[in-house]
């Protein structure tokens, strides 16, 4: 009986209820049939499932068996397919509307019966039992899925349709999938405190969580998530080797990127297509090799098995070190010369990077101010002087520079002791013509040319276990990726008494840029390459082109995408030279600046402090407040426990038949309230330790007669005492 | 349950209150399955009200009136006034046939009053609305003055008059319903329903004595007591301001609801007052609770409302506006001060 007239709490709430589901379902088929049909039917769907929810009431409600309701809806659909296929094959409604009309009215009758049959039958199973209310679950996740699954990978312009007016607007995109995410959450947090059923309970809670997932997941909320693997992409992390040794290098290095090559036998791409960055450039350039090489880290030292970075001071001074927190020169940098022209871009970090990368070969490097903290994590402009001259003209120039010593020299030049090496290069110079007969310049493109003509590109391969990588991939079935391909030149670059080095970094071809003025780099951009030294070049890429490859070919990224970003880039600033004093005060200034995002989080987290903070006054004041008022704090604090339970006065039920009402689950809340009546309408005072052991009576039965989840759920719901009046 | 309260009562309602319980031990033993009915009569009797009973025949408001009557005690001081009569109204029924008339006493050669069915401390009149309007006119006056008028001289009538009219809502050939004004003589219209099987069964199984010879079983009370109880309540009751503003504010809304004609007069509510607090009393407080608005506004007002053609359920419209200010005085029992 009880339980009957808990049902019928209020009309009106249940009512708001029951529109709310339907509303719900409406939106979930508008979401769902969005993508697959013109809008004239996502209307429809959006009818079709409102409808549905409502008739899926009222089936629950009838003698229908539930077996019954799931076969009718799938005879019905059936159905529903059968009548479309026939009207749209059949000549009468073409002949009545055109066959675009045709076509039209047939999506919009299926959209509109296969919603309306599916809403029902889900909502009546939802109503029968806990079980199949998964299925209602299921629609609303998946519709909501749906909407996060384009957007995640940090394509912040999609879904299209969504995403295009807001940013027309001006709008980050990505507050709206906050905002609706957030909604969600908080809609399922509702239904969860609300539940008086501990099945439909852990229900929620499993939605709820797979909300939080897709938000997470989806929006950059904590940044774009880190490259799948690093840096340099190929494995080329520290973390990756989860050795100490790997890690004391790092910290040696000043957070360089790169301290260990590491060869893997097969490569995983997953997630590789996540941006990591964009670059911005300032001016036009074609490189002569038609790829831009944005370098982070180098690989010049022989430790016995394969090329690490190097420790030394003098070795490598063309990297750019850390992160500028001021304009700062690159020391060793090559000079603009003929054969370098100036360039500056613009770098906007989308990932977290130890170490920052420019295109070759960065001079100066500059702090900027973030136009968009919550789309980059640091930008920073870099003054590269790139190549500019043709590749034939190198031919004349040198190799190494006359700078160097002598153990700069023999750094450079050091190989691996197994003669084959030198061998396989001395049979490859051979061929050369001979004007270019001991040009070590044509040697090292002999060298290239010929792994490009002869090695094959795979991703999987079988050389990791080997004690020499390099030699099992150079002397075996030559098949690798580029760590493979720049370590074999770099070897043989080396053993012709070049000097040579494994570079890393972003390599991305120049179509990429799909004639914009912004390339966005993703994880699947990651490269290791060989570089030589010339004389009056500095370090010039020499770069491999395997001319077969065993592996599709790379999607190019998503032009509006790369055009987005990279207009959201083009608002930084040098930061002013007065701050550049203190840029880590400034830096600092900048984490903790609150903006939009957190003042509403604060304001949300404030709101249910005070909520909380009431909650607990109120539970705490029959022990602080005078015998004159106590009957009613005292009535009150229980009031709003067993409030917390869903246990609650209807609007107009007297405090006396409310006690009466719950007396089968809560006997000692009837004297308590007599007193409370007492106190108010008659001005009786009441004895306050028989008032206190009432209330101790109250909470003894409210802890038997109510499961644990239910009052830890009670106590959890901030908002609870609004609701006991 | 009752018992279990634990306001502290008064001492000076314990005597009303005890009588109260005595009566309705005596009437519940008399009319089973009708506790809510005997609790509304005993109110009615509390506060000096009357009850008009709507019922169909065989249903027991002439066992529960006349248990009432039975239960009244004789007691020296009341000569000539009988504790309970009963007037069967009919059509052809005259005014002087209840109220008593003058008559000519051969032996002393002068009119000498004889008093009427009225001169009583219970009436139950039966069928009221089957008589003609000049004799309900009479009846009204009676129950409205406590007094008769006769030939231009009034009687006065005993303190403790109680009626308890009836009158069939089905059978409706024939009869004079009674219009609202009269109505409102009534404090309340109570509407009897089929009492549950249980209390059916039970009032077989005392098959062979009759209830009224199971009521003699308990004790009865004396007029004294009664006019000492109702006294006792109407002094020492208390009713809380808020209880009374509630009470005008609750008028005020059915008169302003669109779905009423006529709203309650203000009779109504100094009629309520004293039903509020002998309410409070058999339930054992010295306050009036938002409760016995709760309880009693359906009795007091249905048959004061005149309702707009096409509203059906007077009851949801009465029930509603008290939601609204028992709601009110719920909330301002949680409030400060």
């Amino acid at each position: 009986m009880t339980a009957d007239a808990d049902r019928k709490t209020s009309g009106v709430a249940v009512a708001l209820a029951e529109l709310g589901r339907a509303m719900i379902h409406g939106l979930a088929w508008a979401v769902l049939v969005s993508t697959i049909a013109p809008p004239s039917s996502v209307l429809v769907a959006f009818a079709g499932g409102f409808g549905g929810c409502l008739v899926g009431s009222q089936l629950g409600g009838s003698r229908i068996r539930t077996s019954a309701i799931f076969a009718g809806a799938a005879v019905l659909i059936a159905l529903v397919a059968w009548l479309r296929a026939s009207l749209t094959h059949g000549s009468f409604l073409a002949a009545s509307f055109g066959p675009v009309g045709a076509l039209r009215l047939a999506s919009m009758l299926t959209a509109l019966l296969v919603t309306a049959i599916a809403s029902a039958a889900t909502r009546a199973g939802s109503t029968r039992r806990a079980i199949f209310s998964v299925f209602e679950l299921l629609l609303v996740a998946v519709a909501f899925g749906q909407l996060f699954v384009a957007h995640r990978h940090g394509s912040i312009n999609r879904p299209f349709y969504l995403a295009d007016r807001i940013i027309a607007l001006g709008w980050d995109p990505t507050w709206l999938f906050l905002f609706m995410g957030g909604t969600a959450t908080v809609f399922g947090l509702v239904l969860l405190l609300r539940e008086q059923r501990f099945g439909r309970a852990v229900l929620n809670l499993g939605m709820i969580g797979l909300l939080l997932a897709l938000i997470v997941l989806a929006t950059p909320l904590v940044g774009m998530p880190p490259p799948p693997d690093g840096g340099g992409g190929l494995g080329l992390r520290p973390e990756q080797s989860d050795t100490k040794e790997g890690k004391g290098q790092r910290e040696e290095r000043g957070g360089a990127s790169a301290s260990e090559l590491e060869f893997r036998d097969k490569y995983n791409p997953g997630g590789a297509r996540v941006p990591v960055a964009v670059v911005l450039f300032h001016d036009d350039y074609s490189p002569p090799s038609g790829v831009y090489y944005f370098r982070q880290g180098a690989f010049s030292q022989y430790n016995g098995r394969k090329l690490v970075v190097s420790g030394r001071q003098d070795i490598d001074g063309d990297l750019i070190p850390h992160f500028p927190a001021r304009l700062s020169q690159i020391a060793n940098a090559p000079e603009v010369n003929e054969n370098r022209g100036p360039l500056e871009t613009t770098i906007a970090l989308m990932a977290d990077h130890t170490q920052p990368f420019a295109l070759e070969s960065p001079v100066e490097v500059e702090p900027m101010q973030n136009p968009s903290p919550n789309r980059f994590r640091r930008v920073y402009r870099a003054m590269s002087a790139v190549l500019t001259a043709d590749y034939t003209s190198m031919l004349d120039a040198s190799p190494g520079s006359s700078d160097w010593s002598k153990e700069q020299w023999a750094h450079y030049t050091e190989t691996p002791t197994d003669p084959r090496y030198s061998e396989l290069a001395a049979e490859l110079t051979a061929e050369l013509p001979a004007r270019l007969a001991d040009n070590p310049v044509a040697e090292a493109f002999a060298v290239t040319g010929w792994l490009g003509r002869e090695g094959i590109y795979s991703l999987k391969n079988q050389h990791s276990g080997a004690e020499d990588p390099t030699a099992s991939f150079l002397f075996g079935d030559r098949t690798g990726y580029c760590v493979h391909f720049a370590h074999a030149a770099t070897y043989l670059m080396r053993s012709l008494g070049v000097p040579a080095r494994v570079a890393t970094g972003y390599a991305l071809s120049e179509s990429a840029r799909q004639g914009g003025s912004s390339l966005l780099l993703s994880g699947s951009a990651s490269h290791a390459w060989p570089e030589v030294f010339l004389d009056g070049f500095g370090w010039v890429v020499l770069d491999v082109y395997p001319e077969r490859a065993l592996d599709p070919p790379e999607q190019p990224m998503d032009a509006d995408l790369q055009r987005l970003l990279g207009e959201l880039a083009r608002g930084a600033s040098p930061i002013p030279l007065s701050a550049t004093d203190l840029p880590k005060l400034r830096e600092l200034a900048r984490r903790i600046s609150l903006t939009f995002g957190t003042w509403l989080l604060a304001l949300c987290v404030f709101v249910l402090f005070l909520l909380y903070l009431v909650k607990l006054w109120r539970r705490m004041a029959p022990s602080l407040s005078p015998p004159s008022s106590l009957p009613r704090v005292i009535y009150r604090a229980e009031l709003d426990r067993i409030g917390e339970l869903e246990v609650r006065r209807r609007p107009g039920e007297s405090r006396e038949a409310f006690a009466r009402r719950v007396h089968d689950r809560v006997p000692a809340f009837e004297p308590l309230t007599k007193a409370h009546l007492a106190a108010a309408f008659g001005g009786h005072q009441a004895d306050p330790g028989q008032l206190r052991d009432q209330a101790a009576e109250v909470r003894r039965e409210v802890r038997s007669r109510f499961p644990l989840w239910k009052r830890f759920l009670g106590l959890l719901t901030p908002w609870s005492w609004l609701r006991s009046k | 349950m009752q018992q279990a309260m634990q306001t502290p009562i008064d001492d000076s309602l314990s005597g009303a209150r005890e009588v109260a319980e005595r009566l309705g031990d005596r009437l519940r033993a008399a009319v089973r399955g009708r506790d809510e009915v005997v609790e509304l009569v005993l109110v009615a009797l509390l506060s000096d009200g009357h009850v008009l009973l709507e019922d169909y025949p065989g249903s027991g408001k002439t066992t529960l009136a006349r248990a009432l009557g039975n239960a009244l005690e004789e007691e020296h001081g009341t000569p000539g006034i009988a504790a309970f009569r009963r007037i069967q109204f009919t059509p052809d029924l005259l005014p002087s046939d209840i109220t008593g008339t003058n008559i000519f006493d051969v032996e002393t050669s002068r009119f000498a009053f004889r008093r009427g069915p009225v001169f009583a401390h219970i009436v139950l009149a039966d069928e009221i609305n089957r008589t003609s309007p000049k004799v309900q006119a009479a009846m009204l006056e009676a129950m409205a003055e406590k007094q008769v008028t006769v030939d231009n001289q009034s009687y006065l009538l005993d303190d403790l008059f109680f009626v308890i009219a009836t009158q069939n809502p089905l059978d409706l050939a024939g009869t004079y319903p009674l219009p609202t004004p009269q109505l409102d003589r009534f404090l309340f219209k109570i509407e009897m329903k089929h009492i549950d099987r249980a209390s059916e069964l039970e009032v077989l199984e005392q098959y062979p004595r009759a209830s009224l010879e199971v009521a003699r079983d308990h004790p009865g009370v004396t007029r004294s007591e009664i006019l000492a109880a109702r006294r006792q309540t109407r002094v020492a009751v208390h009713v809380a301001p808020v209880v009374k503003e509630a009470l005008v504010d609750l008028a005020r809304l059915l008169r302003s609801d669109s779905r009423v004609l006529q709203g309650a007069s203000t009779r109504a509510l100094v009629l309520m007052l004293p039903a509020l607090q002998a309410r409070a009393v058999i339930h054992g407080r010295d306050f009036v609770s938002p409760e016995d608005i709760a309880a009693l506004a359906p009795y007091v007002f249905k048959h004061r409302l005149e309702c707009a053609p096409g509203v059906e359920d007077v009851n949801k419209l009465i029930e509603e506006a008290t939601g609204v200010e028992v709601e009110k005085l719920a909330r301002a029992s949680l409030r400060r001060g």
